[in-house]
């Protein structure tokens, strides 16, 4: 092409996205994928009661290296500890428990082979125990769990080299059924250590449905400082994002629709700290209904730049921030019958081939997807 | 605040009926998104055993290969330049920025070169074909941007600049012309006149009298006349020593000698000398209907102006840019390149950013060019905006980088500009980097530690003494937790080691146990098992008074766990037989009140102690005659050997 010519004045679309697809294994519904702190391990849970570990093997896919049953009842969440602590992970499920693992690994002469080993049951529970989330690591090896009953649970092991001792340190009743449990990721002698808890309790006349809970150094006592009055519908998930020197935190919820939620600790008078919590500047930074129904997950990535959220509308949207704190979606993802593409490729153009091939495949493999729309393009700022 | 966000985002498709209608979604590191259908599809037959997971991953034009060169070389330039703007005298700000600049726009078109240079062998032609055009855009963008913001000349004139813009873009012309003149008639040749008419427009009137110089007619009045106008044309130079003024009245002059050789009729025998004639009087109509040699608007705007308005200025660009864009079909047929280079003329930076991020898919160029702009505009306030947009852009430029395999590290070269959350961010980073095997590992910790981020430092020492330990290398595993100055974890090691020694009699990593000095004091257990080698040396040394010391010591101190109390008894055995008596009377009662202890313990414990314990304890038991003996024998000796020494 002459520089100059025509062809400049041609658009070029060139961001895209790659898929890899891997088979699911699962006898029944997945409801929690977790990637561990690198984001090179992958645990998945069901309701076909057992748990997967899933390693990028050396040409980056995705290899099923650990499969058991954890528990009597669907799993509903499982999650990793920092690795500092070793290769754990944690699960709780609708018997009533949640369960500390740990990998133990041996080398049979026939390659590497990895064992998860129980250290510990929480049963203090009398209900389902919806969501379990381990503390960051600064706070050492704690442990959170909220229950179908309202009770939010804190254990932590006290002796890190010995994971068969979990004491519970704390307990919270929150009074509504609970669905949802985030640790503030980034404590520091700015922040002190803050924990949301979502309800998912279907009735709006009951009030706020997330709870903010901070801990207290001087009075060793987590005490709720704010319920969030403008989300009164059901919560399902929410997530604070990693803060990167931002000075208030940011928490995401999946309710009715996505709502970025911005706390700014207020800083109090020395004088008057007499064991007292701090309060905390409650800030809407954005309210979405793109999804036009129920959203059921909300998750951040490593920088706390882009919130992923997921639909009833079957669409999982990209959220990004742009420099004047203003929130837009940057990418929409929706699974697609194939029936609207040609399957011997005579209307689809090459990428949209391409897509179908991975169709009926074990392997995995990469491959582009087709952007549906047209190609509007991203206006950020 | 509650709003449809506006339609602009893209849509993705996924074509997997499985995962339709419900699907959930969760990232992992930076973007890596994973996608799993979340429905009750089960009961339908159909779908068993298609159950899939999906890994959605942004891909950039920056992870290919032709870009690698551009991201290194880039991160060079862009570190000098912050160097340069904090050092540099106030006068040579702009020549900095200049240079700085251009060192861009040239490395973008070495990577063009590079990749026209791949089209000739390998490689996917389509995608190196776009390649190549999306570097065109930015290099074309970016030398338009140098001009009107960067590289500002003095009284605003600007028209110069343009014209070299224009030319070094549009190089048709003179590549016809050298295809004309290569043939053997060159005025018989089709494309001879378009040639000319090209060459005029850009204003290049040596080539332009060249080629009628050739033209058999060359001498005849008409030709000579229009080759005298041509040479005569006077071009402002902004350090030319001649006044605007100055320059204007003897452009006047020069243009309306053209009116009047043209009305006149000099060029009535050669309508083609004719169109030349009009266009150097700046007839608007003859300009347009040569737009098939400029091919777009701002070619014809700077043609236009070279011969209607030489000393044009920046303000005044916006209007003309207009009457070019009206002139090739108005503002329908306009590209997102064009509203770039639109907003460029208009002094509009915000506007040139937000259209540049449609233009172009990367990160690379948005980044760049506002910092470049940043540190440009940084002295006036009108742009308070630009300091956080660079900022922002420049980590959506990192979080592209660092979520690569090797590219990371120069991210975080970037980082360390980016003021605190820059550092926030970095921090981040490097500890979320997969510790893949050791070298990636100290490369981190000496990243880490140039920039005194020691939580990262012991972070990544933790988590690889983990590793270690559980892989079973205790010695490694030891020296990641010295490293990370993590007690519990190397006294948990400690143990280990000494209670496989108490089973095998033999040291794990022996060499490293010696050389851990002054480390070994971060937990007790570790102090006792370096003392314990250190004996262990004097021992093998021959040095058995110093060792037999030390062993007291040891035993006396307390520091030894419990289970670990026979074997330093037992090692005191060949010492307490040995020919001269290296363990004094006092050593002795110390050792003989040690026993008494562990005798009593283990009598105490009997039968609840495990089978293990009680095998180890029987196994010692059996000696402890022996021993007993020994050191009775041993005080014996003691005492007759002290008394008539202090005889």
């Amino acid at each position: 092409c002459l520089p100059g010519s025509s062809c400049v004045l041609k658009e070029t679309l060139r961001v895209m996205f790659v898929a890899k697809s891997l088979p699911a294994e699962h006898k029944d519904l997945i409801h929690d994928v977790a990637f561990d702190f690198y984001g090179r391990r992958m645990a998945t849970c069901s309701s076909d009661q057992s748990v997967k570990i899933w390693d990028l093997n050396e040409d980056g896919e995705w290899v099923c290296t650990a499969s058991w049953k954890t528990h009597c009842g669907s799993v509903w969440k499982v999650t990793w500890a920092h690795p500092e602590f070793g290769q754990i992970i944690a699960t709780c499920s609708f018997d009533r428990t949640a369960a500390i693992w740990e990998e133990s690994v041996s080398d049979s002469g026939h390659g590497v082979h990895s064992t998860w080993i129980k250290r510990a049951g929480l049963v203090d529970s009398r209900t389902s125990v919806m969501d379990v989330k381990f503390a960051p690591k600064i706070q050492g090896l704690q442990l959170a769990t909220c229950s179908a009953g309202g009770v939010v649970r804190i254990y932590e092991a006290p002796d890190v080299m010995n994971l068969n001792q979990w004491s519970p340190q704390y307990e919270m009743n929150c009074k509504l059924q609970c669905s949802c449990i985030s640790w503030n990721p980034s404590p520091s002698r700015l922040h002190s250590p803050l924990i949301a808890v979502g309800s998912d309790d279907p009735n709006p006349s009951s009030g706020g449905k997330v709870f903010i809970y901070e801990f207290s150094a001087n009075t060793h006592k987590w005490t709720k400082v704010e319920t969030l009055v403008t989300v009164t519908e059901p919560v399902h998930d929410l997530a604070f994002a990693p803060n990167l020197g931002r000075s208030y935190h940011l928490l995401g919820i999946a309710t009715k629709d996505v709502r970025i939620i911005a706390l700014k600790p207020v800083r109090q008078d020395p004088t008057q700290n007499n064991g007292s919590t701090s309060s905390l500047e409650v800030r809407q930074a954005g309210q979405f209904d793109d999804h036009g129904s129920t959203v059921w997950r909300v998750c951040w990535n490593m920088t706390g730049t882009i919130l992923a959220s997921s639909g009833d509308d079957g669409c999982v949207r990209l959220w990004k921030a742009n420099y004047l704190d203003i929130w837009k979606c940057i990418s929409t993802l929706r699974g697609e019958t194939v029936e609207n593409v040609s399957e011997v490729g005579t209307t689809g153009g090459p990428s949209q081939q391409s897509g179908t091939m991975a169709i009926g495949q074990h392997t995995a493999r990469y491959f582009k997807l087709a952007p549906t729309a047209h190609p509007a393009h991203v206006p950020w700022h | 605040m509650s709003a449809f966000s506006k339609n602009t985002s893209r849509t993705w498709s996924i074509q997997d009926p499985v995962i339709t209608n419900r699907m959930h979604g969760i990232i992992g590191g930076v973007s890596s998104l994973l996608v799993f259908p979340h429905k009750d599809h089960y009961k339908d037959d159909r779908v068993e055993g298609k159950i899939k997971l999906y890994q959605v991953e942004s891909f950039s034009w920056l992870w290919s290969r032709q870009a690698r060169k551009l991201i290194n070389e880039a991160m060079g330039t862009f570190i000098s330049l912050q160097d340069a703007v904090k050092e540099v005298e106030p006068d040579d700000y702009k020549s900095v920025l200049v240079k700085k600049c251009r060192e861009y726009r040239s490395m973008i078109q070495a990577c063009v070169e590079d990749i026209t240079m791949c089209r000739e062998c390998e490689g996917d032609q389509e995608e190196l074909t776009a390649s190549g055009q999306l570097l065109y855009k930015m290099e074309l963008i970016l030398s338009l941007i140098e001009i009107l913001f960067i590289d500002k000349k003095p009284g605003g004139m600007i028209l110069g600049q343009l014209l070299m813009w224009i030319r070094s873009h549009f190089t048709q012309c003179i590549e016809k012309k050298n295809e004309v003149m290569e043939s053997d008639h060159p005025h018989q040749h089709s494309a001879y006149w378009e040639a000319v008419y090209g060459s005029v427009l850009q204003g290049r009137m040596e080539d332009a009298r060249h080629m009628l110089s050739n033209h058999p007619f060359a001498d005849t009045d008409p030709f000579l006349s229009i080759d005298e106008l041509l040479r005569k044309m006077p071009f402002y130079q902004v350090y030319g020593g001649v006044s605007v003024a100055e320059f204007t009245v003897r452009w006047q002059h020069w243009q309306s000698e053209c009116e009047r050789r043209l009305q006149e009729g000099h060029y009535s025998t050669c309508h083609q000398l004719q169109t030349v004639c009009k266009i150097l009087c700046g007839d608007q109509k003859t300009i347009n209907n040569l737009i098939d040699l400029m091919d777009t608007w701002y070619h014809l705007m700077v043609s236009t102006l070279l011969f209607t308005c030489p000393t044009v200025k920046l303000f005044r660009l916006h209007s003309a840019a207009q009457d070019a864009i009206a002139c090739v079909g108005g503002e329908q047929s306009t590209t997102p390149l064009d509203h770039v280079l639109l907003a460029a003329m208009e002094a509009d930076i915000l506007q040139v950013i937000k259209e540049c991020q449609q233009v172009l898919d990367n990160t690379w160029f948005t980044a760049h060019v506002t910092d470049l702009l940043c540190h440009t505009m940084g002295q006036t306030t009108d742009q308070k905006f630009l300091p956080e947009l660079r900022e922002s852009l420049l980590l959506d430029y990192v979080s592209v980088l660092v979520s690569h395999c090797s590219l990371w590290q120069i991210g975080i070269l970037y980082l360390d500009h980016l003021g605190p959350s820059g550092i926030a961010m970095s921090q981040t980073v490097l500890q979320r980097l997969p510790l893949t095997d050791d070298s990636r590992a100290h490369k981190i910790i000496q990243m880490a530690s140039d920039r005194n981020f020691d939580s990262v430092v012991v972070g990544v020492c933790r988590v690889m003494g983990r590793r270690a330990l559980s892989q079973g290398r205790l010695g490694s595993a030891i020296w990641w937790g010295v490293r990370s100055r993590d007690a519990a974890f190397t006294s948990h090691l400690a143990h280990q080691i000494l209670q496989k020694y108490v089973v095998e009699g033999r040291f794990e990593s022996s060499q490293l146990l010696d050389d851990l000095g002054p480390a070994m004091l971060l937990s007790d257990t570790l102090t006792f098992l370096g003392k314990y080698r250190e004996f262990h040396m004097m021992y093998q040394d021959g040095n058995f008074r110093d060792a037999a010391v030390l062993l007291v010591s040891l035993i006396s101190s307390k520091l030894a766990p419990e289970y670990f109390w026979p074997v330093l008894l037992l090692d005191a055995l060949p010492l307490l037989k040995s020919e001269e008596p290296v363990i004094s009377a006092e050593q002795t009662y110390e050792l003989m009140y040690c026993l008494h202890n562990l005798h009593n313990h283990a009598s105490k414990r009997g039968k609840q102690s495990s089978l293990e314990n009680e095998a180890t304890c029987s196994a010692f038991l059996e000696k402890e005659i022996d021993l007993r003996l020994a050191l009775s024998n041993n005080l014996a000796r003691a005492i007759i050997h002290e008394g008539s020494v202090d005889n």
